[in-house]
């Protein structure tokens, strides 16, 4: 499945929404913000629900206790996700090519992934900003 | 806050790591220098009356710096460029990151034609570990039936990875 959106291309914040209701997050633009440790943090305590938001402010998440998927409001609902804890998936794949150029984002991914019947289950968005498209995907 | 990201070129016996925005091919076992052209110009790979003459290996690096969690998926390819006739790249993943001193020579290491990784499909996976990724080895060769004089088109090369 794939769409397509309307952003420029860097991510610029991540945040999740921790299970006390409050938010936690860094911007990638912005080095006096929240950082590294704040960010191991989000990864071990399984976050609620965690979003990526481009430069515009069209956000990308996923929720982690439904599986569903939310590309800049658009929805995509899962059925039959387990009840088991949805772990998160997410990271930026970027290039950088000789010759002085900035590295740039390729795509980053947000989705989950848990365990069913004694196999890795994977679903997340995949988001190509440079193309301003992304696909609904296992391949993550 | 990002990773912060440089090409890293080792040279000499230590070796010493230079962080580069060039991957330049001499005669000398030297850094790449600023630009394509001035140490090219200054220690070039000339053709050879008979046989094949060659570059000093160039051994590069990704090198990660700054505020993140994990690098991982490293990969290495060469994305554009061509290479006239009698001139090729050989090139491989060293598998570590452990140095060798560069060789002049026919490179033992650097063994892989550059036409079977010019595509991202095709790249190099490297390993990770410390902010450094394993070493890319590469090498110029230029034989005796090349015709090109002067400097030869750029070549570009990319390095991927993934970044939380």
């Amino acid at each position: 499945m794939e769409g397509q959106y309307n952003a420029p291309n860097t991510v610029s914040k991540v945040e999740a929404k921790l299970p006390d209701g409050g938010f936690i997050g860094y911007c990638d633009y912005e080095p006096g913000h929240i950082r590294r440790g704040h960010w191991e943090h989000i990864v071990n305590s399984h976050p609620l629900a965690f979003s990526v938001y481009t430069t515009d402010g069209q956000g990308f998440s996923v929720d982690l206790i439904d599986g569903s998927l939310n590309a800049g409001g658009e929805i995509f609902s899962v059925q039959g996700v387990p009840p088991t804890p949805l772990r998160l998936i997410y990271y930026k794949h970027m290039e950088s090519d000789t010759g002085g150029y900035e590295p740039v984002c390729a795509y980053f991914v947000v989705g989950w992934q848990t365990t069913f019947e004694g196999r890795n289950v994977r679903l997340g968005l995949k988001v190509f900003p440079r193309e301003r498209t992304f696909e609904v995907t296992q391949e993550i | 806050m990002a990773a912060t990201f440089t090409a890293s070129e080792s040279t000499s016996t230590g070796p010493t790591k230079t962080d580069t925005s060039y991957l330049n091919f001499l005669v000398v076992d030297e850094v790449s220098g600023s630009d394509t052209t001035t140490e090219p110009n200054n220690h070039p790979i000339v053709i050879p009356a008979a046989g094949t003459n060659y570059s000093y290996e160039r051994w590069c690096q990704g090198h990660w710096t700054g505020s993140f969690t994990t690098i991982s998926n490293v990969t290495f390819y060469k994305k554009s460029g061509s290479l006239p006739t009698g001139v090729t790249i050989e090139g491989a993943d060293r598998g570590s990151q452990t140095y060798t001193q560069s060789v002049i020579t026919h490179s033992t290491i650097a063994t892989t034609d550059s036409t079977s990784w010019d595509v991202v499909g095709e790249a190099f996976t490297l390993g990770y570990a410390t902010n450094y990724s394993d070493y890319v080895v590469m090498q110029l060769h230029v034989a005796n039936t090349a015709t090109q004089t002067g400097t030869i088109g750029t070549m570009t090369y990319t390095f991927g990875w993934d970044e939380v």
